[in-house]
């Protein structure tokens, strides 16, 4: 049993560590243009911004089980060009990210945006400037709280990919629970699972307590 | 004092939004503004007090008319010289925001960090403006560890850092009990009396009318309904929102007992209630006490108030004159000649 689950942890934590680095590297830029061009005079930048937010906000809404179906002419591709299941699953993983993390973003930078508003203005600061001198600097815990909220999604999107045959921990449980009459690979699989979403949300809270 | 305007604002209109389908919220609004001056801005809430700080501040281009500053007109302003322009004009608010996870040096040092000054230029700016705003011992402690008064303290250092000829205060008085507001009004008139700065202040509050400002603006519904001296305002309110304004300082009205009695005609049973406004007169009391016995008539005084505004008297004084109607008459004509203005605003059953 030991081996099995530690192969299958090993696997889980491969696909949520790549897809978050990749969501952590893209979602924030992408959250971080969405807002600070939201208040744009120019209607070419204000339609970029109507449709990236739109875009961010609608793809947000679509469950992840139909995501991953989406992306399923993309991993068989992958497949065909010899990468394994596992490493193709990323891609839907960090595409699921990217969109849940620049969605936090920009609702985090505009909450600060309307918030100074008038102040900032007032010290005749352009947008560039506020984004830069206040806006990151006031969000930064925010920010860091985000992605270890988009990390810990992640962790259960990896265990849907694993339904759909992925690996990991998810393929493990259900393919155990299945085959064998009892609960033992489900329980184990839940408790570790359980134990890395804690351990993700309990490193930001350390690094956003830390900055402070 | 130097007279020269400062703040020139032609045919201003706006509305929330900036699109012309809504209705508007600051209607033709012409205002001038000499440098030195400090103005009150009075209004009911939502009469677009803030709305006009706003306009003044370029925060918002108006839908029409013109926004002058130093004879220069920022209307039409390219958005980046409106940044450079800005900073010439400084605002603090009850509503500012700080960031909250920097000292208070730090937050001062803000637009100049913005600026990119640098790092000695920074810290003789931010002392100076510390010791300028009173709050030189709070440079460490986070925002969020300051009172009412030293947040406001804080927004004007951090205002006075960019050297602002205008300072427009919004509702700074706002949640600060009355020694604060002391202090605070203490230290915008000594800001002032050190850099001829001009001021803008909206307030509510009579008592930072009368210790701070010079003239007063009243608005209703989005314009400018009146313009006057703070002494004009107490003795001779014309509007009726200022009138409203004024109250429950100086007693303008009648007491409660005696408004309830009040007739607009005159019979035998009835004797007057006089209001006498004696604010620019010398000699008041010998001149009421002369006039009365001249004519032979009695009086009561009702209520009094009396208080000294900058630096003028004001004195309001109701009283009732018993007597014959005429004789009451002619008295008060002569009063209003000699310097005490008097008008009769109603008359009261006699007692028994």
């Amino acid at each position: 049993m030991f081996p099995t689950l530690i192969n299958a942890l090993r696997e889980t934590l491969y696909m949520v560590l790549y897809a978050g680095m990749l969501s952590a590297v893209l979602g924030i830029p992408l959250g971080i243009l969405i807002a600070s061009i939201a208040k744009s005079q120019q209607r070419w930048i204000s339609s970029i911004h109507f449709t990236l937010n739109m875009l961010v906000q609608l793809a947000n809404s679509i469950p992840y089980l139909l995501v991953m179906l989406l992306f399923i002419p993309t991993t068989n591709w992958l497949i065909n060009h010899n990468i394994s299941y596992t490493t193709a699953t990323i891609l839907p993983l960090a595409v699921a990210g990217i969109l849940h993390l620049a969605h936090n973003v920009n609702n985090i930078l505009s909450e600060v945006f309307v918030k100074w508003h008038s102040t900032t203005k007032a010290m005749g600061a352009s947008q560039k400037q506020t984004l830069l001198f206040i806006a990151i600097p006031e969000c930064l815990g925010s920010i860091v709280q985000a992605v270890s909220n988009s990390c810990s999604l992640l962790v259960g999107f990896s265990i849907i990919a694993g339904a759909l045959g992925a690996g990991g921990l998810g393929q493990l449980a259900i393919e155990k629970t299945i085959t064998e009459p009892n609960l033992k690979y489900s329980l184990v699989s839940i408790a570790i699972l359980v134990a890395i979403q804690q351990l993700i949300k309990y490193t930001g809270l350390l690094v956003v307590q830390h900055k402070e | 004092m130097d007279q020269s305007p400062i703040i020139n604002l032609k045919d201003v209109e706006s509305t929330y939004s900036g699109s012309r389908h809504e209705p508007l919220y600051l209607k033709g609004i012409n205002l001038t503004v000499n440098t030195g001056e400090t103005l009150g801005i009075i209004g009911r809430s939502g009469a677009g007090k803030s709305a006009l700080l706003r306009c003044i501040g370029l925060l918002e281009r108006p839908l029409t008319g013109l926004v002058a500053i130093d004879q220069k007109n920022l209307t039409f302003m390219a958005s980046k010289e409106l940044c450079n322009e800005r900073r010439t004009i400084g605002l603090i608010s009850s509503k500012a925001e700080f960031l909250n996870s920097k000292s208070v040096y730090n937050n001062i040092a803000l637009p100049l960090k913005i600026q990119g000054a640098s790092k000695e230029q920074i810290s003789k700016l931010v002392l100076q403006a510390l010791t300028r705003a009173e709050i030189d011992n709070k440079d460490h402690v986070l925002p969020a560890n300051l009172t009412p008064l030293q947040r406001v303290q804080l927004d004007l250092a951090r205002t006075l850092v960019n050297n602002p000829k205008i300072l427009l205060c919004d509702d700074i008085f706002v949640g600060i009990d009355h020694k604060s507001a002391e202090i605070l009004a203490a230290l915008l008139k000594k800001i002032q009396y050190d850099t001829k700065l001009t001021i803008i202040i909206t307030t509510n509050d009579a008592e930072v009318i009368k210790s701070l400002c010079t003239n007063v603006i009243i608005m209703q519904q989005g314009s400018i309904i009146e313009k006057c001296s703070v002494v004009e305002l107490f003795t001779k309110p014309k509007s009726d929102t200022a009138k409203d304004f004024i109250r429950f300082t100086t007693k303008h009205e009648l007491p409660w007992c005696l408004r309830r009695k009040i007739i607009a005609q005159n019979t035998s049973e009835h004797h007057a209630i006089v209001r006498i406004n004696f604010s620019e007169c010398l000699a008041p009391e010998e001149i009421l006490s002369n006039t009365l016995e001249a004519f032979v008539l009695k009086m009561n005084i009702i209520q009094a108030y009396q208080e000294i505004i900058q630096t003028q008297m004001i004195n309001i004084m109701l009283i009732e004159i018993f007597g014959d109607h005429d004789i009451v008459n002619d008295a008060i004509t002569f009063l209003t000649n000699n310097g005490l203005q008097s008008e009769i605003i109603g008359y009261v059953p006699n007692i028994n």
